[in-house]
């Protein structure tokens, strides 16, 4: 093979660039704690990283829902709590009131109760959260009492979804028209206006049956209040899952996009060792010719 | 006696001749597409009398036969081919390299748009009435529209800027095509009279191979004189040339008024504006056209904050008009299915198109295949592909230019050391022929002056 001055001239001067490219490439790697700084680095693995991170951004945005429905339940589960508790106390004072010990004024007072008993329970009925009525869907107001017992203002069935996961949406609303027994003849509220008419009157036997129904509408609340338990267990546990996917899919990109530090650090040491070697080599080389030794 | 003078005299020449072959290389060492020249040199017979004749018959010195350039013209025609590949490779390779930006960064991209749009409505949906949710949806929204319209605004950028290109090509392709016209008649006058136009083959094919990385034409050449053709049309004919047109979008490229296939750079140019780009706006569109037609479907079923039904989301056909309604302001915003302000339904089912499929691909453009996230990951990594293969291509194409160039090199760059040995021999052969010239002279004094005496 014939070698001539341009040549080896042209053939350094490729070293050189080849050389100082892997050492540009590998300082860039460790400035930016990146392996993929565009698509083209390396184009399977940037278009799974996308991917990956789009599915990040949903386990992000349904833990968002999540932390939101949680609420709604919370909120609902305490309202039911005293709900409860209010009817329970109705019952107890209905018995009490066919106590034949109780004079007009005992039963004025037991009646008297009663109404304030319905006006709390109005109270609990309307619960808000962020100035939406848990209990009357898409309303602030899930009830208006009336002088006789109160009337529905929510739309029934009506449902306030939230996303748990890529495929289920879950209602967050209880639906009040059956929560409160609007959905029978005898809601919760005309129950008890009549229950406090029925005692004034002194009408044991009306109350009794008021009494029965009153039973009735307790076991819906409770069923209601089993209801949103369980809503809010499957929220914790999706949750949970959202947590553990939300970290995965992170330390896979990472894994994906991320420079291994000591690698690259060990790489950047080599190429500017052979780029040093590279220059030397050419200093040394190109310095001799016939031309040093004619005289 | 006087024939001995006569052969000194010829060495002399003969070698000055060689130092002067010596000193052009030497001088056009680094000169681009300079083949090496070496005298020619033969024993000059006898011309007439009985030395030309019978037992001890011998020559008259040396003669110089011509001045002989060393290449070697098949590595030429495989190097035009490599050239035309170069030229065609770097041009896709500009052009994809920085074409594989226009989805965003791999971070914050047009993926990372449709996520805050679908997580900004999703926030519609947990406070239906706030207004600065409702806002911030509408703003998602706007990012997402303005990142496709720029993505489809940098490949209208890098159509025109190829346009500009071709265009200076072209003017390129037709000055050397003149070059080379007129180098082929000083060529051939010089042969007429009987020259070695070495140098004038030199400059013609550097100009060949400028044409050839630029057009991929093809080169005959006959009786000295080249031709060059570009995809069937001739471009050079012996002296004279014929001029190259472009024009049109996409560009056609003529030659004397007949349409012309190139190849290299120009042709490089050509199909990247009629097919790559042309494509890649059309991925973009069905990105758009799918991404609109599904939220307005989405929304069209809503009513907005006052009770009002839903007006259009997303106005505009492709990716370079996509953008919000502007009609739409937070309380047109669409959440509602029942027609109450607190219901988000709507919002939800909004938030929902992320996992339809809603976007069309070229190979079934009536059937939408594929989720927006998924559209968008197909192009990051088609564009990746093509621009790491461009990459790829360029440098398998570099290096073929490189080793052909360093094969045409051992047969004809110029070697510095090779051509000082030569001065030497030149110059050693010279003071032996001075050397012959003195020995004559003494050999005359001592006749002339010395006999008789």
């Amino acid at each position: 093979m014939r070698i001539t001055d341009s040549f080896r001239f042209t053939n350094s001067q490729a070293a050189i660039q080849n050389s100082l490219a892997r050492l540009n490439s590998v300082q860039r790697q460790v400035a930016t704690g990146k392996r993929i700084l565009q698509p083209s680095d390396a184009p399977l693995d940037a278009s799974l990283a996308t991917r990956l991170r789009a599915e990040h951004d949903d386990a992000v945005r349904h833990l968002r829902s999540l932390s939101d429905a949680r609420a709604w339940l919370s909120v609902q589960d305490s309202a039911l709590q005293s709900a409860s508790t209010l009817l329970t106390r109705a019952q107890d004072l209905s018995i009490q009131s066919r106590n034949a010990s109780n004079g007009n004024n005992g039963r004025e007072a037991i009646a008297a109760e009663l109404d304030g008993i319905r006006e709390q329970l109005a109270l609990v009925a309307n619960t808000n959260y962020q100035g939406q009525s848990v209990f009357g869907a898409f309303g602030t107001q899930a009830i208006s009492l009336t002088p006789t017992g109160a009337t529905f203002n929510g739309t029934a069935g009506a449902q306030v979804q939230r996303r748990v996961s890529d495929s289920q949406l879950m209602p967050v609303n209880s639906d009040g028209s059956k929560v409160f027994g609007f959905d029978t003849a005898d809601d919760m509220f005309r129950v008890l206006a009549r229950l406090a008419s029925n005692v004034r009157a002194g009408d044991d036997t009306a109350s009794a049956a008021d009494t029965g129904v009153l039973l009735a509408r307790a076991g819906t609340l409770r069923d209601a209040l089993g209801d949103v338990g369980s809503r809010a267990a499957l929220v914790d546990s999706a949750a949970s899952r959202h947590e553990d996917d939300k970290v995965t899919i992170a330390s896979r990109v990472s894994a994906i996009e991320d420079v291994d530090v000591t690698e690259a650090a060990v790489k950047l040491a080599q190429a500017s060792q052979s780029y040093e070697a590279i220059l030397a080599m050419i200093a040394k080389s190109q310095q001799v010719s016939l031309l040093n030794f004619l005289r | 006696m006087m024939q001995s003078l006569g052969i000194g005299v010829s060495g002399l020449s003969a070698a000055q001749r060689g130092i002067e072959v010596v000193s052009h290389n030497i001088a056009n060492v680094n000169t681009p597409g300079y083949s090496r020249q070496r005298l020619e040199l033969s024993a000059a017979f006898p011309t007439v009398g009985p030395r030309a004749l019978g037992p001890g018959a011998y020559g008259t010195g040396v003669a110089i036969t011509g001045v002989r350039q060393l290449r070697d013209t098949l590595l030429d025609n495989a190097a035009r081919g490599a050239l035309s590949n170069q030229g065609s490779k770097e041009e896709i390779e500009r052009a994809m390299s920085s074409i594989q930006h226009i989805a965003g960064s791999l971070d914050d991209g047009l993926s990372t748009d449709l996520s805050r749009l679908w997580s900004a409505l999703s926030d519609v949906v947990a406070n239906p009435q706030g207004i600065t949710a409702r806002s911030t949806a509408l703003d998602a929204a706007n990012r997402l529209a303005a990142t496709l319209r720029s993505a489809s605004a940098s490949i209208e950028h890098l159509a025109s800027d190829s346009a500009t290109r071709l265009g200076g090509y072209v003017s390129q392709v037709n000055g050397l095509a003149t070059q080379v016209a007129s180098l082929n008649a000083s060529i051939l006058n010089v042969t007429s009279a009987g020259g070695t136009p070495n140098d004038f083959v030199d400059q013609r094919n550097v100009a060949l191979e400028q044409l050839a990385k630029l057009t991929g034409g093809e080169v005959r050449e006959s009786m000295g004189s080249v031709d060059v053709t570009v995809g069937g049309a001739i471009v050079v004919s012996g002296v004279r040339s014929y001029a190259m047109t472009a024009s049109g979008v996409p560009p056609v490229i003529m030659v004397d008024g007949g349409a012309a296939t190139a190849g290299g750079s120009i042709g490089a140019l050509t199909d990247l504006a009629t097919r790559g780009l042309d494509q890649l706006r059309q991925r973009l569109d069905l990105v758009a056209n799918g991404l609109r037609d599904a939220m307005n479907t989405a929304h069209a079923s809503g009513t907005d904050l006052d009770g009002n039904p839903a007006i259009a989301f997303f106005t505009g056909t492709g990716a370079a008009n996509l953008a919000v309604n502007n009609n739409l302001g937070p309380r047109q915003l669409a959440a509602s299915i029942s027609g109450k302000p607190a219901d988000g339904n709507n919002a939800q089912a909004m938030a929902d198109v992320r996992y339809a499929k809603i976007i069309a691909t070229l190979a079934s453009p009536g059937a939408p295949t594929l989720t927006a996230s998924d559209a968008v990951a197909d192009i990051v990594s088609e564009l990746g592909q093509r621009a790491a293969s461009a990459q790829r291509e360029l440098d398998a194409s570099n290096a073929t230019v490189s080793s052909l160039d360093s094969q045409r090199q051992q047969t004809s760059g110029v070697s510095i050391d090779e051509e000082m040995t030569e001065l030497l021999k030149y110059q050693r052969a010279y003071e032996a022929a001075a050397r012959i010239i003195t020995a004559s002279d003494q050999m005359l004094d001592t006749l002339i002056n010395r006999v008789g005496h």
